[in-house]
């Protein structure tokens, strides 16, 4: 198989964006990626778009909006890990030799229910029961508190770092650093979490352009090599579970790890899925970033913050730069690139050479989660 | 086996839960005949070996808790806040579960199987499901 490169990447800044259409959202984050790329958009053959309540042919609706038409396109809905799937779709056809460049997109516009919880699927039965995702990631988060050392300071300490990582990042939806006192003290939405350990509601686009070698050759060296490109679903586990690990995210990154030849030392940089505040912890582990139950000390010692030991979320993450769910795997690998080229501005995180996306989700009864991608990253 | 009170069909699927003669609960799950998996809801089909032979299977009423919490947000038609959990029970199976607010409810500690009302429909009409309280069945 030959190796996959990301040549080209693009963005809007995530936000509440009620009165533009999703073709709105979405156009602008194709054509920046393509305008960084330097590419003849003629020259894309491919397009895969993530996007879960963005609606019929989202990827048709997009592109002819830009004269991007007749040309096979491919929309994916895989919730939270959409635009992730849609990128491993993309690499998976370059790696195979089918197309030499391939657009990736991901969108979506969570303003249009007007606010308040995900909408889950109704025909599911734990939906029907009651269950929403604060409260899936908050009953992982009373089991961790229970069999781990980990206190309410050390939960809201996750949404302090992103919180700080996003008032560096234009792209962010919220830009004002909070303390822990602020984090504990705004309202509650589903013990322990309070609504500052909760990824925002918000509307965003993001876009990649992935490219063979041959392509990428020819552009001098500011594509980045994809050393690892892993999906994988849940493991339907209808009885008891330990919620404390992520056994899908857990599976994913050996998968990850072992496609790339390497192992998380050698991550200098990480985004992952903080879409509650406990969510990233339990991926420090899940990663191997550290053993299990010091996830709380990992925060708290500061290993993960920019300047840290192994820097996670440097764009603020979910809980800072915003969840538009289709969007946010897509933005993920936009913000893995920026770090990797060294182009990430005041949130750089110094001599960066490896990075690693981490886009899961999915709440449906008797799974950890539905969906899970993982891309590993290098610079040339 | 006769029909909980004012409870609606769409929260109880397939007959998952009843009353006896006391007019106690019942949650009844299934078991495959092919390879005993035991699952609640009962499904038609066997999420381990696809067989379609699943008999049904009463459920023990009363479990553990494996972790719960209680929710301020979320579709208008519950009652806020409401309690959630998982409960596990004694023949494998774990459920999702309204719960009985309550002080007594601990990680680990022992749950009953109750009925109660979670929320009121759009038109106005009792939800009323199964759900677990802190303790054991009384007798
Ligand atoms: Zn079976």
């Amino acid at each position: 198989m030959s190796t996959a490169y990301v040549i080209g990447i693009g963005m809007v800044p995530f936000g509440k964006f009620p009165q533009r259409t999703v073709v709105d959202l979405a156009w602008p984050a194709v054509k920046a990626a393509i305008t960084d790329s330097g590419i003849d958009p003629r020259k894309i053959e491919a397009a895969f778009c993530g996007t879960t309540f963005g609606g019929m042919m989202t990827g048709q609706r997009v592109l002819g909006h830009i004269g991007l038409s007749g040309i096979p396109v491919t929309n994916i809905e895989n919730a939270c890990s959409s635009s992730s799937t849609a990128l491993r779709q993309a690499v998976t056809a370059v790696r195979a030799g089918q197309h030499d460049v391939v657009l990736v997109l991901g969108v979506e516009k969570l303003t249009k229910f007007g606010g308040g919880v995900l909408p889950l699927e109704l025909e599911d039965w734990d939906v029907s029961q009651g269950m929403m995702m604060p409260a899936l990631y908050a009953m992982r988060a009373q089991r961790y508190m229970h069999d781990y050392e980990l206190t309410p300071e050390q939960l809201a300490g996750v949404s302090v770092k992103n919180r700080k990582n996003g008032a560096l990042n234009p792209d962010a939806q919220m830009r004002e650093p909070v303390t822990v006192e602020q984090v504990l003290a705004s309202r509650p939405v589903a013990d322990p979490f309070t609504l500052l350990q909760c990824c925002p509601t918000g509307d965003g686009a993001a876009a990649l352009l992935v490219a063979s070698e041959k392509v990428a050759a020819q552009l001098g060296n500011r594509a980045i090599k994809v050393l690892a490109s892993d999906l994988t679903s849940g493991r339907y586990t209808p009885g008891y579970r330990d919620m404390t690990i992520p056994e899908i995210t857990v599976r994913g990154a050996h998968e990850a790890y072992e496609e790339a030849g390497l192992g998380p030392d050698e991550i200098d940089v990480a985004e992952v899925h903080d879409a509650f505040s406990i969510a990233e912890l339990l991926y420090y582990e899940a990663f191997g970033f550290c053993g299990r139950g010091e996830a709380g000390r990992m925060i708290s010692e500061g290993e993960t913050a920019i300047g840290g030991r192994i820097p996670v979320n440097p764009s603020g993450g979910l809980l800072a730069k915003g969840h538009p769910i289709g969007a946010t795997g897509a933005a993920q690998a936009v913000e893995i690139v920026r770090q990797l080229r060294g182009e990430a501005g005041a949130r750089q995180v110094e001599s960066a050479r490896i990075g690693l996306s981490h886009a899961t989700g999915g709440g449906i009864t008797g799974f950890d989660h539905g969906a899970c991608a993982i891309h590993i990253f290098a610079r040339a | 086996m006769n029909s909980p009170p004012q409870t609606r069909s769409m929260w109880l699927p397939g007959g998952a839960a009843s009353v006896d003669a006391q007019g106690r609960p019942v949650l009844v799950g299934g078991e495959c005949r092919a390879c005993h998996t035991r699952m609640f809801p009962k499904t038609t089909v066997c999420c381990a070996c696809m067989s379609e032979d699943v008999a049904d299977a009463p459920l023990p009423s009363e479990g553990t808790l494996y972790s719960f919490t209680q929710v301020h947000v979320g579709p208008a038609q519950w009652n806020k806040p409401l309690v959630v959990g998982y409960v596990d029970l004694p023949d494998g199976v774990r459920l999702f579960s309204h719960l009985r607010n309550s002080a007594a409810l601990a990680i680990g500690g022992p749950v009953h199987l109750t009925l109660g009302q979670v929320g009121t429909s759009a038109e106005g009409e009792a939800i009323t499901t199964f759900m677990f309280a802190a303790g054991e069945q009384p007798q």
